[in-house]
């Protein structure tokens, strides 16, 4: 180690001296040879040696990966819900325009029949994207229970390989891994409860005359009711602690 | 009297004091053209925060409406309270968000004051050295000194009234819902009751858009 040592003091002093030897040699290691270079310019250019930590393996790079796994997920359920939002809104305004038209028939203001049919298939047409976005979103859900329980194998591997008396360790900043795991628990949990809601009103939606009704069916399909405000801080403390935002 | 007594002097007292009026007057009204971009820009900006929130408040009322436990909703204890929260919390945001526009009217409104404040000042000021007829006297390009004194009073009282009176009606409560629904109207109807009026800072705008361009 002390030889180790005095070698490196010698190697910076000496460093321009042997870059210059090196180079007209050609035959010295390329990687002594970059670090040498940076301890030459360092104190111009003001370049970290320090060198890029190595790259994640085990439990952290999987704890990471799923924290991008859940930002893409959610961007994603948030643009399917937003697609399905205007689908549901179109079947909701189809169903007060019928609603109004059949009134005004037994009022007997208008006799036509032409568009009843017509109105029938564009609600079935929107009705069946409804329920294709519906299934969608549920399998995004599906896999944020996936990411939950890849969570909670972490876990379980770090509860066995720190049985005992070894200290369990904290992969990242400050959170341990146990915490990642709470944190997706309580973010699953929400999108399990929302999405049970979005299937319960995509069964009903079209079979509703209560204006009222269909009202709180879009208000809750948009507003989300089950999807906690604190789900974005809960998200981006995840994203923050694996590395993903800068501090 | 004095006036005969030294002709020479007074009328150049008075060049003077209608040049200063005028420049002052300029400088006003280069403002005003300047404020009367930023306030129609935040009006424009306040048509859909207001509309938003006249439809947030027709999603509460039907919230409230809606008897939860004799529908297919049953099943969900708590999404009356959860839903009525998220609205709760748009509508919060949208508020916020008006503020912040009426924030610019109300700089506006208070820039506009003050300058003219100043522009009535400086008149003041050299009211005695002007004389009657120089603030009477208009040309084929230029309004009197009386005229847009007057345009200026009046467009300070737009300003003010307008800002007073959107202000008002955005003091609504959380549970006057039918308020609320009804603001797009009122906010709309503000609008149009003054369309008579909308276009008199333009028009006085262009009224002395000559007289502008002689004095700068």
């Amino acid at each position: 180690m002390a030889c180790h040592l005095i070698s490196c003091r010698f190697l910076s002093q000496h460093a321009e001296q042997f870059l210059v030897a090196t180079r007209r040699g050609a035959a010295f290691i390329p990687f002594l040879v970059v670090i040498l270079e940076k301890q030459c310019s360092g104190e111009k250019s003001k370049i970290t040696v320090t060198p890029k930590k190595a790259a994640l393996t085990g439990s952290a790079r999987k704890i990471k990966d799923n924290a991008a796994d859940w930002h893409n997920l959610m961007l994603k359920w948030e643009k399917t819900n937003e697609t399905a939002f205007s689908a549901a809104s179109r079947i909701v305004n189809l169903k007060i325009s019928v609603q109004s038209y059949e009134k005004m028939l037994i009022d007997d203001t208008v006799t036509a029949h032409e568009n009843t049919g017509k109105d029938k298939e564009e609600l079935e047409g929107l009705c069946l994207q409804l329920l294709e976005l519906l299934e969608k979103m549920q399998q995004i859900q599906l896999k944020m229970e996936k990411l939950t329980s890849t969570f909670k194998g972490v876990c379980d591997l770090e509860a066995y390989q720190c049985s005992g008396e070894n200290p369990r360790p904290i992969l990242f900043h400050t959170w341990p891994t146990t915490l990642f795991y709470e944190t997706s628990l309580k973010m699953s949990e929400m999108y399990k409860k929302e999405i049970s809601l979005k299937a319960m009103i995509v069964g009903e939606i079209a079979h509703t005359s209560d204006q009222d009704l269909l009202m709180v069916y879009l208000s809750c399909w948009l507003y989300q009711p089950y999807v906690d405000n604190s789900i974005k801080v809960l998200l981006e403390s995840m994203l923050l602690e694996t590395g993903h935002r800068p501090m | 009297m004095t006036s005969e007594l030294r002709p020479e002097t007074s009328s150049m007292s008075e060049e003077a004091a209608v040049l200063c009026v005028h420049q002052s007057l300029r400088r006003c009204l280069d403002a005003i053209e300047q404020h009367q971009e930023e306030w129609s820009g935040a009006i424009l900006e306040c048509g859909p925060l207001v509309r938003s929130l006249s439809n947030l408040a027709e999603q509460l009322q039907s919230c409230q409406k809606v008897t939860f436990s004799k529908t297919p909703l049953s099943g969900f204890t708590d999404l009356q309270d959860r839903l009525r929260y998220k609205l709760q919390a748009a509508v919060d945001l949208t508020l916020e968000k008006l503020h912040d526009e009426m924030c610019k009217l109300q700089r506006v409104r208070d820039s506009v004051s003050h300058q003219v404040g100043l522009v009535l000042h400086v008149y003041e000021v050299n009211g005695e050295k002007l004389g009657l007829e120089a603030s009477l006297e208009r040309t084929s390009h230029s309004p009197s000194i009386a005229d847009m004194l007057e345009w200026l009073q009046d467009t300070e009282k737009y300003y003010r009234n307008q800002y007073l009176q959107r202000k008002l009606l955005l003091e609504v409560r959380h549970n006057q819902l039918s308020d609320i629904k009804n603001l797009v109207h009122s906010w709309e109807s503000l609008n149009d009751k003054f369309t008579a009026k909308q276009h008199l800072v333009e028009d006085m705008l262009l009224n002395v858009s000559f007289f502008r361009e002689a004095t700068s």
